[in-house]
């Protein structure tokens, strides 16, 4: 399958900078999902989203078409510049779980067609739902910023960001067998953290 | 297989990763093992959750400030050593080496000569200097024949982010996680595996991914493809 972003930034090679606007447009999203979903931190992940992009317009001339796919680059770029950000706050104020829930699942504009059209098969549509919605994904946001980063970074890439295994590794550059040890770990460490959730609805 | 050996292996299990011999141990742990039963449920179930999770939208000034910042960015040039070895890659190799057989020739032909006309003043002309100026010279002559990169990127910004088209074709809808039509985050369906019609505890089939409907990035190529007129080779 043809990577578009890459043909995107063989364009911008070209001198053609409207390509990359639309790299920006393709993976905004997806970045900001991860960074803030890594560091349960939501404005600090546009900020640094908007720095992974810059990253890649400097390194536009750079960029080698083929060597590695466009998003195992980008996903390298952010995961470096969060590890970053995560040893310059040391141990002060890591972690903004309350400030990373969605402002969806608040609920203040959804109406009850917007969650009956969106919520997934299972989840029961009664009254309160917005509430457990929300409590449910604090839970979830909770338990993740209490993964150790070498397990947290990886678990988000597979099951946020829904990479491949072979795709993490080239990214944070692991062995394959480390990456998918690490991920089964992290999974592990998320059903610890979640078990009182889980067992208390 | 022990109940640690049989935890390593919930991931695998579920990413369909065994093969038939170890599925079969891992189900009969499981069958016969009340805690790792429960166990596997709940890293289920707890995944379902983490899959569940909602997307965050990017704040609406989010161009805006990439747009700033980038007006003061500056696409980087490749180093010279990069320049080199880059495009050249194994290509240098082969130069640099006929090169250095070149230097090698016309030393051992002025080493003779001088041999010839005085033995005595043989000088060994190793000429590190003398080539490496001829590897400079060399390198430059390279430099300069190497096609430049056709970027000539405008110093100051690029124009085209200064002006995202607020709707166009493609103006890409981002796929939300929780509109995707019920990804049944517990697809509770029957277990296909015919090899273990008993194991009916764990009817929590597997969620595969290659599965669900689309995934962002399919989706986007859906909806890009004839702005940028990519090659279709396969991707739809
Ligand atoms: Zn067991």
């Amino acid at each position: 399958m043809p990577d578009l972003d890459d043909e995107l930034m063989k364009q911008c090679q070209q001198g053609d900078m409207e390509a990359f606007d639309l790299i920006v447009r393709r993976n905004q999203i997806p970045l900001v999902n991860f960074i803030a979903r890594f560091l349960s931190d939501p404005d600090a992940a546009e900020d640094l989203a908007q720095e992974t992009f810059v990253r890649m317009f400097k390194a536009i001339k750079r960029y080698r078409s083929g060597t590695a796919k466009f998003s195992t680059w980008m996903y390298h770029i952010a995961s470096n510049l969060c590890r970053n950000e995560l040893r310059n706050r040391g141990r002060r104020g890591r972690f903004f779980v309350d400030n990373v829930i969605t402002e969806s699942s608040s609920g203040s504009e959804s109406t009850e067609e917007d969650l009956i059209a969106t919520a997934p098969a299972h989840v029961s549509l009664q009254p309160g739902n917005q509430l457990e919605q929300k409590e449910r994904e604090h839970a979830v946001q909770s338990a993740i910023s209490e993964l150790p980063d070498r397990y947290r970074l990886p678990l988000v890439l597979r099951d946020l960001q829904e990479l491949s295994y072979e795709e993490i590794s080239n990214t944070l550059t692991l062995q394959l067998g480390t990456t998918k040890s690490r991920i089964n770990r992290a999974r592990l460490m998320l059903k610890d953290k979640l078990r009182s959730f889980v067992e208390s609805t | 297989m022990n109940c640690l050996k049989a935890e390593e292996q919930f991931s695998a299990y579920i990413e369909d990763e065994l093969d038939y011999r170890a599925v079969r141990t891992f189900e009969a742990h499981l069958n016969a093992c009340e805690s790792c039963r429960r166990e596997f449920t709940l890293f289920h179930e707890s995944l379902d959750l983490l899959h569940q999770l909602p997307q965050i939208e990017p704040s609406t000034d989010f161009d805006t400030a990439l747009k700033a910042r980038l007006v003061d960015t500056q696409v980087e040039s490749i180093p010279l050593w990069g320049r080199v070895l880059q495009p050249l890659h194994g290509q240098i190799h082969l130069v640099l080496s006929g090169v250095a057989v070149m230097l090698m020739m016309v030393a051992g032909f002025y080493f003779f000569q001088k041999a010839s006309i005085n033995p005595e003043s043989v000088e060994i002309v190793a000429t590190p200097r003398a080539s490496r100026e001829a590897l400079l010279v060399e390198e430059r002559r390279i430099e300069e024949q190497r096609p430049q990169f056709p970027l000539a990127v405008p110093s100051q910004e690029p124009q085209s982010l200064v002006s995202f088209p607020e709707s166009s074709v493609f103006d890409l809808q981002p796929v939300r996680r929780n509109q995707q039509p019920q990804l049944s985050a517990f697809n509770l369906q029957p277990v296909r595996r015919s090899q273990q019609p008993q194991f009916q505890v764990f009817d929590l089939q597997p969620v595969r991914r290659s599965q669900q409907p689309q995934r962002l990035e399919q989706n986007y190529i859906l909806q890009t493809i004839n702005y940028t007129e990519a090659p279709t080779g396969g991707g739809l």
